[in-house]
């Protein structure tokens, strides 16, 4: 996890280190890549926009100040870099869904949301979620994989609070509400 | 299930919240007390938040990071010198100082923008100035060269050195700055859009 690396190693990896940056690396490229996979929903994309925020980490590192956290810094590289190829989830990430848009994520009939629901809880959920809009997709992913807080979030997807908390309750209950479909799931 | 009627994000987040006893969420547990069909919402968004939690990460190729290192080896990283204050901050403060220097001692006290201002800049917006300065260099321009010159001489100046401070970012500035010109564009787009549409 990004939140791993120490401030000594990012000193190394600023003064040209490549051995630190491959440690660095090593740490982070986990996380680096499930963001970018859950933002594109493609291995491959995803692979190469890894790679590239990785090189514009690099290139970015000796001005790197420590003005915020590192982590934060390399989350939003990569979200950046993820973004220019999604140009319009800016967008998106801005609108709050009326209830009405729920309840279509609520009921999706047979498409593959309540397809996904057929194996254990966990994934099950994890198949729904990847079935989500690419948003939910994110702020979940930010907040339950990567323990970001919900204002760390804000900061990095440069929303208010309140959004993120309004797109993080919409995923929740529209995963909850899939629940019932899955019987002895307790 | 309403939303309108029942707090089912308010619950939401307080099942995510680990359920604190706050009176923050003081109605969300008087509207549980009240509600069976909260109740059952709650007890899946337990069960949701369990599995979030559990969820697995996706993991990368083994090739990204040899793909990495091996591109970073063949480049050669610049270590920034230290000094009290960077090159890259003052040149480009002097080269916009200078041009703005020059476009105030170009413009004449007339100019209509300035004229209420002219008691406090009529010392200062003389191009007579400038020329007297110049032609103790030997230097002779009629008026009109001058202020063309001067004129585009501080707009060169002054655009080299604004391009130079925003080469000179740093990474998380750039970042925020490329996140900032997204949202105008996206935001004009939208606009337009708007507008087009009637």
């Amino acid at each position: 996890m990004a939140s791993e690396v120490t401030p000594e190693l990012v000193k190394r990896c600023q003064e040209g280190d490549q051995v630190a940056f491959g440690e660095m690396l090593s740490i982070t490229q986990n996380s680096v890549f499930n963001i970018a996979y859950r933002v594109l929903g493609d291995r491959e994309d995803a692979q190469d926009a890894a790679q590239e925020a990785y090189l514009r980490l690099w290139q970015g590192l000796p001005a790197f100040r420590s003005e915020s956290k590192f982590s934060t810094w390399l989350y939003r590289v990569v979200l950046n870099t993820c973004l220019n190829r999604k140009r319009q989830l800016r967008r998106q990430l801005q609108v709050v869904e009326s209830d009405m848009i729920l309840e279509s994520i609520q009921e999706p009939g047979p498409e593959p949301l309540r397809q996904a629901l057929e194996s254990e809880l966990s994934g099950r959920i994890w198949k729904a979620v990847e079935s989500l809009d690419i948003k939910y997709r994110l702020v979940i992913t930010l907040f339950y994989q990567e323990e970001l807080s919900y204002s760390e979030i804000a900061e990095l997807l440069t929303l208010p609070i309140g959004t993120v908390k309004a797109h993080l309750n919409r995923a929740r209950v529209a995963l909850a509400r899939l629940l019932p479909e899955m019987n002895g799931v307790t | 299930m309403s939303e309108r009627i029942h707090p089912v994000y308010e619950i939401a987040e307080y099942v995510a919240a680990n359920e604190p006893d706050t009176p923050q969420y003081g109605k969300v547990r008087q509207h549980l007390s009240q509600c069976r069909a909260c109740r059952d919402l709650m007890a899946q968004l337990r069960h949701t938040e369990v599995a979030l939690r559990t969820l697995p990460v996706e993991a990368a190729s083994q090739a990204l990071m040899p793909q990495v290192v091996s591109i970073v080896s063949r480049r050669q990283v610049a270590l920034p010198e230290w000094s009290f204050m960077p090159w890259t901050v003052w040149v480009p403060a002097a080269s916009v100082i200078t041009a703005s220097m020059m476009l105030l001692l170009l413009l004449p006290s007339e100019t209509p923008v300035l004229r209420n201002l002219a008691d406090v800049t009529a010392p200062i917006l003389k191009p007579e100035i400038l020329n007297s300065w110049l032609v103790s260099f030997r230097l002779h321009f009629t008026h009109n060269t001058l202020v063309t010159v001067g004129s585009a001489a501080a707009a060169i100046l002054g655009g080299a050195g604004f391009v130079w401070a925003l080469a000179s970012l740093s990474p998380e500035q750039n970042e925020k700055l490329d996140n900032l010109g997204e949202q105008v564009a996206d935001r004009a787009t939208h606009w337009l859009h708007l507008r087009r549409s009637g």
